[in-house]
């Protein structure tokens, strides 16, 4: 595991599954991320970042009183007040309109993924990470549905396979890298499947992690 | 507990003679339920055809045996005999006194009524006249229930449609009178009646007008003229009237029965129970359940959608975390990965636990294969307080019934368990007629508003949801008792 050279990034990690929440700290700790705080409820979470100010929060969409949404309220009332502070929110299900709520703004620093996700817990890290370092992670399955739902199907359609495998990795919060190595391809062919579909969907190229996610996102939900 | 009664199948009183298809089917149960203490009428064979046994029968009464010379005797004689056996029957006559009374009322009733409706108009414009309406709607309920008591004479009950109760003369109670439809109808039916009565008083007493006629010649009712009473054969009306005469004298009863309960028909569709009203109440009771029940399972869909997202799909989520990050450390650092490892089987054994519980709230195994008493035993087993169960051995409950009363129970005890701080606890599920009784009783703190608390209400709308009865009673201080009593089998 790569320690971060700097002082350690400092987290709250805000789930009201007793069990699931001890598992986020020790997988957080153990990979050098301060956890200076882990809540229960939405109301403790606003509590405690008002306390700490950490440069992360890991937040259950679910939680109580109400069992519905508060944890995602929270997490966007976090970014409004808080907009340094990155926010990765988990959820037990896939909810686009959630994660559509939560990406409405601006998307650098935030992160919606499904809970299962921690599981393979490299990729886990490493989205996590570059959410903490102000890039973004949409959960694939949430990528999907959108792109499943997009009124704008006709255009996506003009897409190779492979072009829309890349689409669907951009709007993850992969960069050209991790795209190259999740599909096993150069850089160069990336770059190239990238600059096809910006073309295709009339879209301007421009690098920059986020901004892509940001541009993709708001072209589906058109 | 149904207080939907079928409409019963025809009612025997009116028999083959008179019967009077759709009238006789309409009219409610009540009086199948009450019955008529009459049943001479109904042993009657169809009423003799109008040819020449009709006109034989009675010749072979009413005339001298040198006419019958050449005729079945025997047979005239039986079928003369069931023709007048009517006569010296009571409800014949009972009848005819029905619409007699009603004939004779009907106008009084109509004249107080229009005299105090046009009191009540004339004064409405010195404000006077709006106290007078209560107690004319209260007037007119009176002779309704009159003409009740006279129906009843010839034994038809007629069963009223209660109007909205009035307490005074005040503006609530006028509007309340004023809207009320049944009290509308009472106006009606007196008005109608006026007419209604004489018309089928008449008709009725047509075949007795006749044989006094016949009887008793002009002095009484002065017709075209074939007298006979006289004594004197006067010629060929005279014979043709004394068979005439001799048919409708057993007509007579015959059609005061028809005509009466014609009226009482009638009578009752404008006082008596309107079915119609009583089939939407009964729709809308039905609507109510069923929103009821579409609530209840919603909710009950809820918990379980809460209970595998929460519970056993969190636990999951933790497992694989685990095994994760034991995968992630074994080779650098096994001792931690094995504690890791144990924490997941742990979990693992949680979940299937947390399933196992899920599964029998949704639909126990047990129930199907052992029954009731079984799978309620297995719930209070793991109970942290001593429920005793007693479930009645031959019970005999369909599928459906047995998982309602599992339900009930359950969440009974679930509630106790939650709620009641109580030290003991017990269920009792026995026959009570065709009905099945569950009852929960604790020991606890009481105070059990059955009108709020989700688990009260899933039990109600589970209850009324099969037609069934729901009592709680459950003061302060303790103790509580929950009683719902259902049908078994429907």
């Amino acid at each position: 595991m790569v320690m971060n050279a700097e002082s350690p990034l400092r987290a709250i990690v805000a789930d009201d599954s007793v069990l699931l929440r001890d598992g986020l700290v020790r997988l957080l700790t153990d990979s050098g991320i301060e956890v200076v705080s882990a809540v229960g409820d939405a109301g403790a979470l606003l509590d405690a970042v008002t306390e700490h100010e950490p440069d992360l929060c890991l937040v259950d969409v679910r939680m109580p009183p109400t069992h519905t949404d508060e944890g995602l309220r929270a997490a966007i009332e976090i970014r409004q007040r808080y907009p340094h502070i990155a926010v990765l929110v988990l959820s037990q299900y896939v909810e686009e309109r959630y994660a559509g709520d939560l990406l409405a703004g601006d998307v650098s620093g935030v992160g919606y993924l499904l809970k299962d996700r921690v599981i393979d817990v490299d990729d886990f890290l490493v989205s996590l990470r570059r959410v903490a370092a102000g890039g973004s992670a949409v959960d694939a399955e949430v990528v999907s549905q959108i792109l499943g739902r997009s009124r704008r199907t006709n255009e996506l359609d003009r897409l190779t396979p492979r072009e829309r495998e890349v689409l669907n990795l951009m709007a993850e919060g992969l960069s050209n890298a991790g795209i190259a190595e999740r599909l096993v391809v150069s850089n160069g062919a990336v770059e190239k499947h990238i600059s096809n579909v910006f073309t295709k969907l009339g879209l301007d190229v421009e690098d920059g992690n986020h901004r892509r996610v940001l541009a993709v996102l708001t072209f589906l939900r058109a | 507990m149904n207080s939907f009664a079928p409409p019963t199948q025809a009612s025997p009183g009116t028999g083959a003679m008179l019967s009077t298809g759709g009238v006789d089917t309409a009219r409610s149960s009540s009086y199948g339920a009450s019955g008529r203490e009459t049943g001479g009428v109904s042993d009657l064979p169809p009423p003799p055809p109008p040819g020449s046994a009709g006109s034989a029968a009675p010749a072979g009464a009413a005339g001298p045996s040198d006419r019958g010379s050449g005729w079945d005797w025997d047979r005239a004689k039986d079928l003369a005999e069931t023709w007048f056996r009517p006569l010296t029957a009571p409800e014949g006559w009972w009848a005819l006194g029905y619409l007699f009374f009603s004939t004779l009322a009907a106008p009084f009733l109509f004249a107080a009524m229009v005299t105090v409706a046009a009191l009540a108009f004339g004064l409405t414009f010195i404000l006077v006249g709006l106290l007078l309406v209560v107690p004319f709607f209260l007037m007119v309920e009176q002779f309704a229930l009159v003409e009740r008591h006279f129906a009843k004479l010839a034994g038809h009950r007629i069963e009223l449609l209660a109007p909205r109760r009035v307490t005074g003369a005040g503006p609530r109670n006028l509007k309340n009178v004023i809207t009320d439809p049944v009290r509308w109808r009472h106006v009606g039916f007196v008005a109608l009646n006026v007419v209604l009565a004489p018309m089928l008083f008449g008709l009725a007493a047509f075949p007795l007008s006749f044989v006094l006629q016949a009887v008793f010649g002009d002095g009484i009712i002065n017709g075209p003229g074939f007298s006979l009473g006289t004594g004197i054969d006067t010629g060929a009306a005279g014979i043709l009237a004394l068979p005439l005469a001799a048919f409708f004298a057993g007509a007579i009863p015959r059609v005061a029965i028809f005509m009466a309960s014609l009226k009482a028909q009638i009578d009752s569709w404008f006082l008596g129970t309107d079915r119609l009203a009583v089939a939407e109440m009964r729709v809308s009771a039905l609507s109510s359940q069923r929103n009821d029940i579409l609530d209840a399972v919603a909710s009950e869909r809820r918990r379980i959608e809460r209970n595998l997202h929460d519970g056993v799909q969190q636990q999951l989520v933790a497992i694989g975390l685990d095994l994760g990050m034991a995968e992630h450390q074994i080779d650098r650092d096994p001792a931690r990965a094995k504690e890791l490892i144990g924490s997941a089987r742990q979990k693992v054994q949680g979940s299937i636990g947390e399933l196992r519980q899920l599964g029998r709230g949704l639909h126990p195994a047990i129930l199907e294969d052992r029954g009731v008493d079984a799978a309620l035993s297995a719930v209070v087993s793991g109970s942290p307080i001593p429920i005793s169960v007693h479930v009645d051995p031959d019970l005999g409950l369909t599928t459906d019934v047995a998982e309602t009363v599992y339900f009930i129970a359950n969440e009974a005890i679930a509630n106790v368990l939650k709620h009641a701080n109580a030290r003991v606890a017990s269920v009792h599920v026995t026959r009570v007629g065709p009905n099945v009784r569950i009852v929960v009783h604790d020991d606890g703190v009481g105070g059990v508003d059955p009108s709020k608390g989700t688990g009260v209400a899933g039990i109600r709308a589970r209850v009324h949801g099969v037609d069934g009865t729901l009592t709680v009673t459950s003061p302060a201080g303790g103790p509580t008792t929950l009683i719902a009593e259902i049908p078994n089998g429907r």
